[in-house]
């Protein structure tokens, strides 16, 4: 993936905690990243399939469309696309995230500084 | 007119929701488990997302797993070799392997004994499994659909499902709700059904009038879609609105538990007896009326667990006698924040 600066980079985050999306956004958007946020996985897909993103930054235990599957579908529709995961979940769900191979994984609650560290990182990986 | 539409009648957001998920996860062949109460469409749904699919033109084999016992589940799955158990005289093939190329829908999965959940969480991770008495295994290729009526994130905390085969399955969660949370359907539904049994029997002794129509929206319809449709089709044959129309009194009284009705017939209802001032109050369910008293005693003590504890969710975990996972999940599920 060739280099994308911080600005122009556009960042999709997905959480069924309103808070947690909000704080996050808030945060990135510090960062001077582009920031959508949406609360479900089936969001998460229209707007991937219709739109153009560098990052997906995904929560794993949601209603209708899980972190789960979110992340099998990106993986076999947009191959390129950066994946982050977090959960706050216990052991089987973190193995079952793992097997999915997200390009990291972040157990929450995680440090926001962390985060964007982990964000430069994917956006700037080779 | 696609299938999704052909298939699941409905304009509420709630099932174009349904019908929107069917669409963007068709061609995935990831696990889904189809959530609601008994009656709601959960096999349609099953249906419509085989039909939606590119393995449409492949087996669908539908399984109950609540209509068949325990010890026979096994078997009827998987299939057994010749001379597995006395009585298998001959080699039968499951229903997994029947579905290979297709799709496997496993109704009542809520039922399926623990000590299956273990041979059916191998399936799910490796794709394959070994017929009773076989010492080989067979690898199929199917898309998994399950459903349920049942809470099973509770069935899990009880210990009667098992927590690594709940994440499996809930890798994509298609909940219905129930007709009486989307009466905009109503109307949809009655148009749908009179519609397609018209038809089938090529007439109809029954026009649906505005009073007929305003009952269905006034009824609670415990029976979901499936009531309705059984009662539209009723109708029809009949043509005789004031038996259906106390019948259907009677089942709803009964339900709430009036006890005049459980030891007499319902009285005849004049033609212009208003239907609404039979039904004076509305009672909620009782099953309602507790979850919601569990949740909120669960959440005053969690509440003042975490405050003693100044937010030590280990310490409170440990004072509360669960463990620290089920107590961050309660945390989720009631939202309890730290007040600053």
């Amino acid at each position: 993936m060739g280099e994308i600066s911080e600005t122009s980079a556009k960042i999709l985050i997905v959480d069924n905690d309103e808070k947690i999306l909000s704080i996050l956004q808030e945060y990135l958007e510090l960062c001077h990243y582009q920031v959508t946020t949406v609360p479900s996985g089936l969001d998460a897909l229209m707007l991937l399939r219709s739109g153009d993103y560098n990052v997906l930054l995904t929560d794993i235990v949601m209603p209708d469309i899980s972190g789960l599957g979110l992340i099998e579908i990106t993986r076999k529709e947009f191959p390129g696309l950066p994946i982050i995961a977090m959960t706050g979940y216990g052991r089987q769900v973190k193995n079952l995230t793992s097997e999915r191979s997200p390009d990291y994984y972040l157990e929450k609650p995680f440090d926001l500084t962390q985060l964007s560290k982990v964000v430069h990182s994917v956006l700037h990986k080779e | 007119m696609n299938i999704c539409d052909q298939i699941l009648a409905g304009k509420s957001p709630s099932i174009l929701k349904v019908k929107e998920l069917i669409r963007q996860v068709a061609n995935s062949d990831l696990n889904v488990i189809i959530c609601g109460e008994s009656g709601v469409g959960k096999e349609l749904v099953a249906q419509a997302l085989h039909l939606c699919s590119n393995r449409k033109g492949k087996p669908f084999v539908k399984v109950n797993c609540a209509a068949i016992p325990g010890e026979l589940l096994e078997s009827e799955l998987f299939g057994y070799e010749r001379g597995a158990f006395t009585g298998a005289d001959r080699t039968k093939v499951g229903k997994f392997e029947l579905a290979h190329s297709g799709t496997i829908f496993l109704d009542e999965i809520g039922d399926m004994p623990l000590s299956l959940q273990s041979k059916m969480l191998q399936v799910l991770q490796d794709f394959q499994f070994s017929r009773l008495g076989a010492k080989t295994d067979v690898r199929v290729n199917c898309w998994v659909l399950a459903a349920t009526n049942q809470d099973l994130e509770q069935s899990v905390r009880e210990g009667l499902f098992r927590e690594d085969l709940y994440y499996r399955l809930n890798i994509i969660r298609i909940f219905i709700p129930p007709l009486r949370e989307r009466p905009e359907d109503i109307d949809v539904l009655i148009d749908y059904f009179a519609g397609r049994f018209a038809e089938k029997i090529e007439r109809t002794l029954f026009e649906f009038t505005d009073g007929t129509r305003d009952f269905f929206h006034q009824y609670s319809w415990p029976g979901n879609v499936r009531e309705l449709k059984n009662t539209v089709e009723r109708l029809m044959i009949l043509g005789d609105w004031r038996t259906v129309k106390v019948e259907l009194m009677a089942r709803e009284t009964k339900q709430f538990g009036s006890h005049e009705l459980t030891t007499q017939p319902p009285p005849p209802v004049p033609d212009d007896y208003d239907v609404v001032t039979v039904q004076k109050k509305k009672f909620p369910p009782l099953k309602e009326v507790k979850k919601k008293a569990v949740r909120e005693a669960e959440g005053k003590l969690i509440s003042e667990v975490l405050t003693e504890t100044d937010w030590n969710r280990k310490r409170a975990a440990k004072l509360l006698q669960i463990s620290y996972k089920a107590l961050l999940y309660k945390i989720k599920e009631l939202n309890l924040r730290r007040e600053d």
